[in-house]
């Protein structure tokens, strides 16, 4: 049998890229579709997105920056097809308009400021024992202007970097407290690819002349950029949970038993694979954990990420997520999160407080919930 | 806000300073200060707001990094916004950042908050020769 030929000639041609090349392998199954948080609440559709730009009709501004590059579409992609990865690079070519980015755009203008005006690391100011000779250092993150940007009453930022000092102290580690800038997540996740290489080379600069040898944070996007993105040799990079799960035996833990749940950072957990050291410590606090019911690699974001585009459904999303966690640990429970960005955001919609909504469990971060449970041995 | 491309020289060095004045007593001070002809420094750009409580924070941080080398909010006293209260919230949202700007190590002798009735014509030129001269003696904030 002789096939006959197509009476229509089609006259396309699709030039290739690397970015095509990066989605050749997809097979349009919709995985990523069905899981995708933001879907949910939107027509926001990554298949349509790759469909769209493997046939040349481009990708819209709306789409670029309703991506939360939370990562739960790698992880059940059949290929393996990185659609964060091509997010962030078509959000390197095409750039952000400045307008969609939340509160004015300040965080983002802050980094420039850093990099433009001041040319100096952060001043902080924290109580307790400090010691800058120490090799083991501390970077509390962007959270003390958090304080002074986020117009929240109840949430106090200063407190994160303040417990987590106040658990190394009962370590009994005097932590040198590094003036580094920002780490420049945001600016490499929205595509402000100069802003970024001007914090990496400045911080970078800053660790190796520091002499350290260990470097901990307490912010899951801290932990990723410094342990993924920088190339820090030498310098042992650790997120808080790490540090108090090697130590706990310092410390004395006799608070009362209680019942918490915990969220899985998109930056700790998918970006790094580090699911069970903090369920880890918050255990051998003498709290047992109730699991969301999508919780680990499944674990749906928190709503916002790089500041980029708060909107009713980042706002959907966060309410979803204290939906979640009011389910599996109960009205007046607990919420620990290990990332300073889903304790803002989460903390930003709980004082929100709408006539939609009346939610009584608390948003805590990890650091804190050490802090409050433990004594010095 | 358009980039500034002339790089001021250091030594005839005219200091670009932004202003924002409210509609209902700082940009009215503005005017009686021209019309009973007193005399302010011209490197003086005024930005006309409805209130003072709409200046937010990353409208300050922009005017640095286009190239003002000082920045003032002008509202009216405490009392006597139009709006009520939308100098106080100003207030409040401007001392944070200044507080901000701290933490990041900026020197913030380059902004200032002051608060200008429509009366004093006088004042505003006075504040306004007094603070360009200060910036003056600074310099430039990018060399």
């Amino acid at each position: 049998m002789v096939m006959s030929e197509s009476p229509i000639q089609y006259d396309v041609e699709i030039k290739t890229d690397d970015l095509k090349t990066m989605l050749q392998a997809c097979y349009q199954c919709s995985s990523c579709t069905s899981v995708c948080p933001v879907r949910r609440y939107s027509k926001f559709n990554p298949r349509k997105i790759i469909h769209k730009y493997l046939y040349d009709y481009g990708v819209s501004e709306d789409d670029l920056t309703s991506c939360l590059t939370c990562g739960l579409c790698l992880e059940v992609c059949p290929h393996q097809i990185d659609f964060p990865e091509f997010i962030r690079l078509k959000r390197e070519q095409q750039g952000v308009n400045e307008d969609l980015f939340a509160h004015h755009n300040i965080f983002n203008i802050m980094q420039v400021f850093m990099n433009e005006i001041t040319d100096s690391g952060m001043k902080f100011e924290y109580e307790g024992k400090l010691n800058p000779e120490s090799s083991v250092a501390y970077f509390p993150g962007c959270i003390d202007l958090y304080d002074k940007f986020l117009d929240l009453k109840e949430t106090s930022f200063h407190e994160i970097g303040q417990s987590a000092i106040n658990v190394m102290n009962k370590i009994g580690v005097n932590p040198n407290l590094l003036s580094l800038k920002c780490c420049g997540h945001d600016a490499y996740w929205t595509g402000d690819m100069d802003a970024y290489e001007q914090v990496r080379e400045f911080n970078t600069q800053v660790i190796k002349d520091s002499g350290i040898s260990t470097l901990v944070v307490s912010c899951a996007e801290c932990y990723y950029s410094f342990m993924d993105l920088y190339n820090l040799e030498g310098v042992d990079i650790q997120h808080i949970s790490h540090f108090v799960e090697e130590n706990k035996d310092k410390l004395d833990f006799n608070a009362e038993a209680t019942t918490l749940t915990y969220h899985d950072p998109c930056r700790l957990g998918r970006f790094m694979n580090e699911y069970e050291s903090p369920r880890k410590v918050l255990e051998a606090t003498g709290a047992s954990i109730k699991e969301i019911s999508l919780n680990k690699q499944f674990s749906k974001c928190c709503g916002v990420s790089a500041w980029l585009k708060c909107d009713d459904v980042s706002r959907s999303i966060m309410l979803r997520k204290l939906e979640d966690a009011t389910r599996a640990v109960g009205e007046e429970g607990t919420l620990t999160v290990a990332c300073s960005k889903c304790y803002a955001h989460l903390n930003c919609v709980l004082e929100d407080k709408k006539p939609q909504h009346d939610f009584k469990i608390k948003v805590k971060e990890l650091g804190m919930i050490v802090d409050e449970r433990s004594s010095p041995k | 806000m358009t980039q500034v491309e002339t790089k001021p020289q250091i030594e005839n060095f005219e200091p670009t300073i932004l202003v924002f004045a409210c509609n209902w007593c700082s940009y009215a001070g503005a005017d009686l200060a021209g019309v009973s002809r007193l005399k302010y420094p011209s490197n003086v750009r005024i930005v006309r707001v409805m209130c003072s409580g709409r200046v937010d924070p990353a409208f300050v941080m922009k005017a640095f990094l286009k190239g003002a080398d000082g920045v003032m909010v002008a509202g009216c006293h405490p009392g006597d916004c139009h709006y009520l209260e939308g100098n106080l919230r100003a207030k409040e949202r401007i001392d944070k950042m200044v507080e901000a700007m701290q933490v990041l190590g900026f020197k913030v002798e380059r902004f200032r908050l002051e608060w200008i009735s429509a009366s004093e014509g006088k004042r505003f030129a006075q504040i306004m020769t007094e603070f360009t001269e200060k910036i003056r003696s600074l310099g430039p904030l990018k060399p």
